[in-house]
């Protein structure tokens, strides 16, 4: 079985994380956008979010200029709109009702990963000593038979499913004392959510502070 | 097929809706937890939320002592558990940690209905929309379980949505016309795919199956009713639990183009 290996880019400012960043219609975190942005090869704005984006940035726009804002533009403004397109950012109109705004951004950036030529078991890194103390994994959609290890209460082939187990304030096995916290690893065969908790660059719980020389 | 009319109590001062109200940990919404708490014949608080209940109470706390404080209480703090012992309200400890506070707090409350034999149309939740994302989900995972544990309508509210879980039984039949509707309502296939019946939207479902994946249904509204004509309701079927989730606004803050509807019955 492939390994899949996952790690989670916001999480460092250093790193050599290769991402593309979509950005939405809801009010921009200053300190994840600053981070993801130096990291990403490719940044767009799914309409209004180019709106959000423009305020976060003033002063320093030139610098946070997308490669293209996408969506049907009912919520850019057109102040907003007339400054990045001044400044070269692509507009690229989607106008299919039926799919929504970050789909049809999703699939500009797959194409354009493509067109750039850009690029099993899930190995997740949860060592970086900024990730929340909660996890879960939510079978969203449908049931899915699952294998996991490194969480506190791992799967073992276990079904998750609405209505029957779902597994939610999950944690992370407790490290032998002075060893970095294993990776969790996850194999799945339908579709399977995950999901954690996370803080911002620098905000550490205090009960990581044992940890040293985190790779931050 | 059986009809299951269902209205939405907390949207209005008036009415003769009787509820019971489950309060989670999250921050408590003032104007709701009034409306809610004066319609409720029973009154419990999941852990933690008696300090949000505690807090938001200020200056008028003994007008609103819960019946029973529930949960492992490893969230209320010593000063708010004093203080509702004190005042006759029950503890009632569940350490099974394989439950989440909210199923744990619906499990005693039905059995409190049933004990003292009250004749209930909802039991409605305030929190459990908001916060950390794995406890939304185990939010909607006890309306899961609720489906097994009672036959009353649960119901969950925080800010301006609302979320039920509609049973595979029969047609539902869901009164929107309030006023106090937001303006999107959606039907979310969480559980797995659904095949969908519904009238009263603007994007009606026509034995269409949602899954996630292939088609959920968000971003949905009401069908336009005729000038002068009160909304009609919306109808749903479905095989398999369904999400339903939909804007609410507090009482007396009406949405602007809304201002046509006359005589609201609030």
């Amino acid at each position: 079985m492939s390994v899949l290996p996952t790690t989670f880019p916001f999480l460092s400012t250093s790193g050599t994380q290769r991402i593309c960043l979509i950005i939405l219609n809801q009010p921009v975190d200053k300190d994840h956008l600053h981070i993801l942005w130096r990291k990403a090869l490719l940044r767009a704005c799914a309409d209004g979010a180019a709106n959000h984006l423009y305020n976060i940035t003033a002063g320093d726009r030139d610098n946070f200029l997308p490669d293209y804002i996408s969506g049907d533009f009912d919520s850019i403004t057109a102040e907003v709109k007339a400054f990045y397109t001044d400044k070269g950012c692509k507009l690229r109109e989607t106008s299919d009702q039926d799919l929504t705004d970050y789909t049809k951004c999703l699939a500009i950036m797959v194409e354009e990963i493509n067109k750039q030529g850009l690029k099993g078991c899930h190995r997740l890194g949860v060592n970086t000593g900024l990730e929340g103390d909660w996890c879960s994994l939510i079978p969203v959609g449908g049931p899915c038979q699952v294998v996991t290890t490194g969480l506190k209460w791992n799967l073992s082939n276990q079904v998750l499913e609405f209505g029957k187990l779902v597994s939610t304030s999950n944690t992370y096995e407790p490290a032998e004392r002075g060893d970095p916290r294993k990776a969790v690893t996850v194999s799945t065969d339908k579709p399977l959510l995950w999901s954690m908790g996370i803080h911002k660059n620098g905000v550490k719980k205090t009960s990581q502070r044992n940890q040293v020389n985190q790779n931050v």
